[in-house]
């Protein structure tokens, strides 16, 4: 078997338990309980109410970690490719700042907590990464050419300011709101906010995007190795970048309108897989989507769990996910294995 | 005889100078000191009718204004509301950001902070000779016991007795109507102080106290730190009866279509109830009132109907 095979058995393989141990665990019902009526749940069965709720709840949590997993590690990889910058990951174009101070501002203006559907903290998280996409696309793009150096600065710069403007917010805010907006910022999904819809809603555009990215996979391979041996090889390099950024930009900005920017994921996963499966796009990134899925959802299920489990403060899945991803990066850098 | 009649309030005005010289303080006027303990065990030397105070706890405001020290609280912070008249006071910055400079600026000769996250600014004052308190109600004995003790500071004792009469008169009412309740006819009540992140009260906090005193069994009772996060999945499981809205932040209709809140006992039979946090988080006078609001919340229903019987 090659290695690739067995990775990529590997990585199903630890979805799924990890999928199981997060539908199984938890506060308001027992593994066992938890067993019976999912199987209920699934084969279309009548449920107590609270039963239901319970499944219902932590499926929803479930699959917005999924989505959150799939959107930053394919989005990761494809920009990795795109700028050629082994540093990229899904926030570096400002992303996880604007959707910050989107986030932020709706907050300040007593928005939060809002009606359920598509609360206004969503919509200005999503507004706001967008806004800071934009203006970096805007700085970089000249005569019809997109750089991807004048890029990657752009966004830093826009990252920063955007950040000065959440922090401006947070002086601003009374103390109470200064707690939730912290909160979203470390990345969270925890919020009972968090409805099917919006996870089916986000899904929608996570998969769009991520099947362009795959689809797009021979072009990664070629424009990794250049932009002008990319263009020799036939590829339409501008248009190929704008649908690239526009798919990274899109499906970053709905999973950080979901859950708040959880950090790491989308520089780690990639990275990781590369070693063992090569630069290869199509497989890199199929693997990327299996394991940012299980990666943030293995985080969130261990901090459900371990909060009920040892009576501790429940602590935002995007910590974790930083805990684990910044020390692991280093591994990996120092047997520069990228 | 003329002449000794001049030089005695020349005398007076000297002697004058000379303490307001030795003292480092920018008191107008240092009169008599006494000395105060206060909450976090601080021995402070306050002035025995201090005339220039200022308050940063929204609760000691509530209390300063109810004993009749009102008129000499010359700055307070924001959110320092009640009663109205405490509005259009000077601000010297928010709870948790007190600005020093505009403290000192109004020449307090006693600033009134709480224990809780104002150390800093503490420290400070006292470094600049300040007469600074501070306060913490942990339970809802030490309320009664602040509203006493902050009577006794301003020179009010008597408004403070009868403030906190009528605190005990208020609890006692309650705790008579809630005696003869059966401990297993108590309602689960889920009490949410925060709806992101979903935060609630638990043990060792005297909103908990105070749900159980109301005759309520807090579902959240056992979480780990006195003001918590709870997993939603957790208050599923618990299926409150009641759920209490303390934030203004999100509107029943709005916890009702949470993922999987809408089978919750409370939200089936339309028992969640949007409260006035400031009666019912704030350890300040209106303790009594947050804890008659909470019962009659728990038991108006039952009793409505039982009248009805």
């Amino acid at each position: 078997m090659t290695k690739t095979a067995t990775t990529f058995i590997a990585l199903i393989a630890g979805l799924v338990a990890i999928g199981a141990v997060a539908a199984l665990v938890g506060p308001g019902l027992g593994p066992a309980a938890s067993a019976r009526a999912l199987a209920t749940f699934v084969g279309g069965g009548e449920l107590p109410a609270g039963q239901y709720a319970v499944i219902l709840v932590r499926l929803t949590r479930l699959g917005a970690a999924l989505c959150v997993g799939v959107a930053l590690a394919t989005a990761g990889t494809s920009l990795q490719a795109l700028l050629r910058n082994p540093l990229a990951d899904p926030y570096i174009l400002g992303i996880a700042a604007g959707g910050g101070l989107g986030a932020a501002v709706a907050t300040a203006l007593g928005l939060g907590g809002g009606a359920a559907g598509l609360s206004a903290v969503n919509a200005f998280a999503f507004a706001g990464a967008l806004a800071a996409v934009a203006a970096g696309f805007v700085v970089a793009r000249a005569a019809g050419i997109l750089s991807v150096h004048a890029l990657l600065l752009a966004g830093v710069v826009v990252g920063a300011f955007f950040t000065s403007l959440i922090l401006l917010t947070l002086a601003l805010v009374p103390a109470r709101d200064q707690h939730a907006v912290f909160l979203w910022l470390m990345g969270d999904l925890a919020s009972p906010d968090i409805t099917p819809l919006k996870v089916g809603f986000t899904a929608a555009v996570v998969a769009a995007c991520a099947g362009v990215f795959v689809v797009l996979a021979r072009a990664l391979d070629m424009v990794a190795l250049g932009e002008e041996s990319a263009f020799h090889m036939g590829l339409s390099v501008e248009r190929f970048k704008l649908v690239i950024l526009a798919c990274a930009s899109l499906a970053t900005a709905s999973v950080v309108a979901l859950a708040g920017p959880i950090g790491f994921v989308g520089i780690v996963v990639p990275h990781a897989l590369r070693r063992v499966i090569g630069p290869r796009h199509l497989p890199l990134l199929l693997a990327s989507a299996l394991g940012g899925a299980a990666l943030v959802a293995l985080g969130d299920t261990l901090v459900r769990t371990t909060a009920d489990y040892f009576e501790l403060p429940i602590v935002p899945v995007g910590v974790f996910t930083a805990l684990v991803g910044a020390p692991y990066f280093l591994v990996i850098l120092r047997r520069k294995g990228y | 005889m003329r002449s000794q009649l001049t030089i005695f309030p020349c005398l007076i005005a000297a002697f004058g100078l000379l303490l307001s010289g030795c003292g480092k303080s920018a008191t107008p006027r240092r009169g008599e000191t006494r000395t105060f303990e206060d909450d976090l065990g601080r021995k402070v030397d306050v002035p025995v009718e201090p005339r220039r105070i200022v308050c940063t706890s929204p609760e000691i405001t509530e209390v300063l204004f109810a004993v009749g020290a009102g008129d000499r609280v010359v700055g307070v912070v924001r959110g320092c509301d009640w009663p109205p008249a405490a509005r259009g006071l000077p601000l010297v910055g928010d709870f948790s950001n007190v600005s020093l400079e505009r403290v000192v600026a109004l020449r307090p000769d006693l600033v009134i902070t709480t224990g809780h996250e104002q150390e800093r600014m503490l420290a400070q004052l006292e470094r600049l000779d300040v007469p600074v308190v501070a306060f913490l109600a942990k339970d809802m004995a030490s309320v009664r016991r602040n509203v006493v003790a902050v009577a006794s500071l301003v020179g009010e004792e008597k408004n403070g007795a009868a403030l906190a009469a009528e605190l005990d008169r208020e609890l006692a009412a309650v705790r008579a109507a809630v005696d003869v309740i059966p401990e297993k006819e108590k309602p689960r009540v889920f009490l949410e102080i925060s709806p992101e992140p979903l935060m609630t009260v638990a043990e060792g906090s005297f909103v908990d106290e105070a749900i159980a005193f109301a005759g309520g069994v807090n579902v959240g009772a056992a979480l780990p730190r006195p003001y918590s996060r709870i997993d939603p999945e957790a208050v599923i499981a618990a299926d409150p009866q009641i759920i209490v809205l303390c934030h203004g932040a999100a509107t029943p209709a709005a916890v009702g279509a949470r993922t999987g809140w809408g089978g919750i006992s409370a939200v089936r039979e339309g028992r969640v109830y949007d409260v006035n946090p400031d009666i019912v988080l704030r350890a300040g006078p209106r303790l009594g009132e947050g804890v008659a609001a909470l019962h009659a919340l728990f038991y108006g229903a039952q009793e409505r109907e039982a009248a009805g019987k």
